[in-house]
C-alpha cells in the first residue's frame, strides 16, 4: 500500500475510534452526526494523517521529528478548537467533567493541545505496519 | 472566569495573533523548513567538502537537533495563550508567562553557544546569509518575549478583571 494512504487511513481509524468512545462517553456532541464524519475525513485523515503525519513525517526518524510532529498538529488543533469555540459551534461540551475540566474554554485548550498526538501516534503506527509488513 | 461572552480589546487579540502566528506558527515553521530543506541551516553546513567546517557543522547540527521538543512546549503554550487571551481568561497570563520565559530561556541558550563559537563574527555575518537569519530570529525571539512577558504582567486579566 503507498506510503500516504497508508498514513490517511490510519489517522482514519483513529478518528473513528475517538469519535466512538467520545459518542459513548458524551465528551463532546456534534451539532449533526454528518460532521462528526466531516470531523473524521478532514481533520484526522486529511490534516492530521496526511498532512502533517506524512507531508512533514514520513521521510525522516520518528524519534527526531516526533516533536515537530506534535507540535504542528497541536497548532493546527488549538486553532480548530478555538474556531468552533467562538465561530462554528458544530460541536459543544457537556456539563460533565472531561478529565477534571468543567468549563468548555478549558476542555477545547485541552483537546486542542491533545490533537498533536495524532499525527505522532499515526506516523509510529505507520512504521510499525511497514515493518510488520516487510517482515512477514 | 472565562469572559468569551464579550470581545477582546483589539491589543488583546494582536497580542493572541502574535502568540499563534510567531510564538507557535512561525515555530512549527521554523522545524518543518530545518528538516524539509536547507532554508534554515546556515551556509557553512552545506560545505561539508572543507575539513575544516566538517566538525563545525556536527557541532551545531547536534546542538540545533536538540531543540525541537523544548520548542514544541513552547509553541503549545504559547497557542494555548492565544487561544485563552481570546476568550478573555485569566489562563492567558499563566500560559503566556510560561511560554515567554521558555522562549527568552531557549533563545538565550542560542545566542551564548553561537557566541562561544564565533558565529556571531562579523566575518562569519558577512559570508553567511543562513547565520544573518539567525541573528535575526535570535533577536525576534527575544523581542518578542520580553513584550509578552512585560504585557502580561500588566495585564488586568492577572488581577482578576
Amino acid at each position: 500500500m503507498p506510503d500516504p494512504v497508508r498514513y490517511f487511513l490510519i489517522a482514519l481509524a483513529l478518528g473513528v475510534v475517538s469519535e466512538t468512545i467520545a459518542r459513548a462517553l458524551r465528551f463532546w456532541i456534534y451539532r449533526s452526526a454528518a460532521l462528526a464524519v466531516l470531523n473524521v475525513l478532514l481533520m484526522f485523515g486529511l490534516v492530521q494523517g496526511l498532512g502533517v503525519a506524512w507531508l512533514i513525517g514520513g521521510h525522516r526518524a520518528l524519534v527526531s521529528i516526533a516533536p515537530v510532529l506534535f507540535m504542528t498538529g497541536a497548532l493546527i488543533g488549538v486553532v480548530y478548537e478555538g474556531l468552533n469555540e467562538f465561530r462554528l459551534r458544530a460541536w459543544s461540551w457537556p456539563d460533565a467533567s472531561l478529565l477534571g475540566l468543567t468549563r468548555s474554554i478549558d476542555k477545547a485548550a485541552a483537546v486542542g493541545a491533545a490533537w498533536g498526538l495524532v499525527p505522532v501516534v499515526t506516523a509510529a503506527i505507520a512504521r510499525l505496519s511497514a515493518f510488520a509488513g516487510g517482515h512477514a | 472566569m472565562s469572559g468569551s461572552g464579550r470581545r477582546s480589546p483589539l491589543v488583546d487579540r494582536i497580542h493572541a495573533g502574535v502568540l499563534l502566528a510567531g510564538g507557535s506558527g512561525l515555530v512549527c515553521a521554523y522545524w518543518i523548513a530545518f528538516f524539509l530543506s536547507d532554508l534554515t541551516k546556515p551556509d557553512f553546513t552545506h560545505a561539508l567538502a572543507e575539513p575544516g567546517l566538517v566538525q563545525l557543522t556536527a557541532v551545531y547540527m547536534g546542538f540545533e537537533s536538540s531543540f525541537p521538543l523544548p520548542d514544541a512546549f513552547v509553541a503549545v503554550t504559547s497557542a494555548l495563550a492565544g487561544l485563552y487571551l481570546i476568550a478573555r481568561d485569566p489562563k492567558a497570563v499563566l500560559f503566556g508567562l510560561v511560554s515567554g520565559g521558555g522562549l527568552m530561556f531557549l533563545a538565550l541558550i542560542d545566542i551564548y553557544f553561537n557566541l562561544l563559537h564565533g558565529f556571531y563574527a562579523p566575518a562569519m555575518l558577512a559570508s553567511d546569509t543562513g547565520m544573518r537569519i539567525e541573528v535575526a530570529i535570535n533577536l525576534a525571539c527575544v523581542s518578542a518575549a520580553l513584550w509578552s512577558i512585560w504585557r502580561l504582567w500588566g495585564h488586568p486579566l492577572r488581577r482578576g478583571a
